[in-house]
């Protein structure tokens, strides 16, 4: 009884991914062929099912005149010229001349933060700039920092491996664009700017 | 006649096609403003995330490139301007990883955040009971049963909005789930 306990635990494991049609069709194989030979774990698959069917019944629904309200919104700020919000501070100019200030102001807070152990990986060839990593639990979300404090929007990321290591490069909708490449034994996320030579040379 | 796709609304609004915003923004809204809900807990808050957010998605739609889902991307932004907001006022929700599931007490629409409204006749106790303990789970797995189970979106696109593995995903769902089902069982116990 023992020696079935870790095939077991492994099954309950992937059940949930079973229920979510989201395994392998190997792993779909072994799964189906223990829910025969144990039927606890078809009672176990059906109470996630259950709590499946209970959760998508129970969204929440925002009321349809807020949604309205959002709809109005948006449609009015997209009607004003986007210098408006740059007025307001939240998003920075992108002229050469300020991002060369940018630049400058950012290397010397990088220089800062790496005594820190901000920067654990890349330090000797860590480009300037200041990015922080909000951690909210495990579900870190990153931020790209201006000087000012103001927070560029990160528009895509994209994940590959290289070396065999998780590389997830960031670009943000102010035309910055940074990586984040994953320790594959710590697991700890580490942040750099990616420089636009840098990244001209790897386009080539 | 099929609605239009994702992709020609957007080429239609680059044209100036105001109605392929409108029919953008009500295609997307509610699940912005869920996911918004997901990181915020607060109705008012998660609003604003989503407005910032469509906001920022329609005036940088010219850089979209295509390569995932409209939706994964719009999401993506969304979950980043709620922590955004979250950031700003403080409103960070079970931080702590597994120091305990409800590091809050009483009901949330007693602390003046986020409460569905109460006009809606259908809905069974169980749902209140979902939804009141899916609430009180720790972030981490909140968010990830939201996205999966609310929003239905794949294990890879999660993974993409979170910038985690896909691996973790699946851990994040079965602990999640787990979690979850034994407080929705303690308390119908009650």
């Amino acid at each position: 009884m023992s020696e079935r306990k870790p095939d077991s635990a492994r099954i309950r494991k992937l059940l949930d991914a079973y229920a979510d049609g989201e395994l392998s069709p190997a792993a779909e194989l072994e799964v189906e062929r223990a829910l025969v030979a144990h039927p606890e774990l078809s009672a176990e698959l059906e109470r996630i099912r259950e709590l499946k069917a209970l959760l998508a019944s129970a969204a929440p629904e925002p009321s349809a005149e807020k949604l309205e309200k959002l709809s109005a919104s948006v449609a009015a700020a997209l009607e004003s010229p986007p210098a408006a919000s740059r007025r307001s501070g939240r998003v920075p100019g992108d002229t050469p001349a300020f991002r060369k200030a940018f630049l400058a102001i950012a290397a010397v807070l990088l220089l800062l933060l790496l005594p820190l152990g901000y920067y654990s990986r890349h330090r000797k060839d860590a480009p300037s700039a200041k990015v922080e990593e909000v951690e909210v639990g495990e579900g870190s979300g990153v931020k790209v920092i201006s000087p000012e404090g103001a927070s560029y929007s990160v528009i895509r990321i994209t994940t590959h491996e290289r070396d065999a290591v998780s590389v997830r490069e960031i670009e943000t909708a102010e035309g910055y664009s940074c990586e984040v490449v994953e320790d594959p034994d710590s697991g700890d996320a580490v942040i750099r700017l990616i420089p636009p030579a840098e990244e001209d040379d790897r386009k080539e | 006649m099929p609605e239009p796709d994702d992709r020609t609304l957007i080429k239609r609004f680059l044209a100036g096609d105001r109605d392929a915003l409108d029919e953008l923004l009500r295609r997307y809204r509610g699940e912005a403003v869920r996911i918004a809900l997901s990181v915020l807990h607060n109705e008012d808050d998660a609003f604003d995330a989503a407005q910032e957010a469509f906001i920022k998605v329609f005036r940088n739609i010219h850089k979209f490139g295509g390569r995932s889902r409209f939706s994964t991307w719009l999401y993506r932004i969304v979950y980043n301007a709620a922590l955004d907001v979250a950031r700003k006022k403080r409103r960070y929700v079970n931080r702590t990883e597994g120091k305990g599931e409800d590091q809050r007490a009483g009901n949330p629409a007693d602390r003046g955040e986020y409460a569905p409204p109460d006009d809606r006749l259908a809905r069974s106790e169980k749902e209140e009971l979902v939804r009141r303990c899916l609430d009180e789970l720790p972030f981490k797995y909140r968010v990830v049963i939201t996205l999966k189970d609310i929003e239905g979106l794949s294990y890879d696109e999660i993974a993409e909005m979170l910038s985690t593995s896909r691996g973790n995903v699946m851990s994040r769902l079965y602990y999640g789930r787990s979690r979850l089902r034994k407080m929705i069982e303690a308390r119908m116990k009650r």
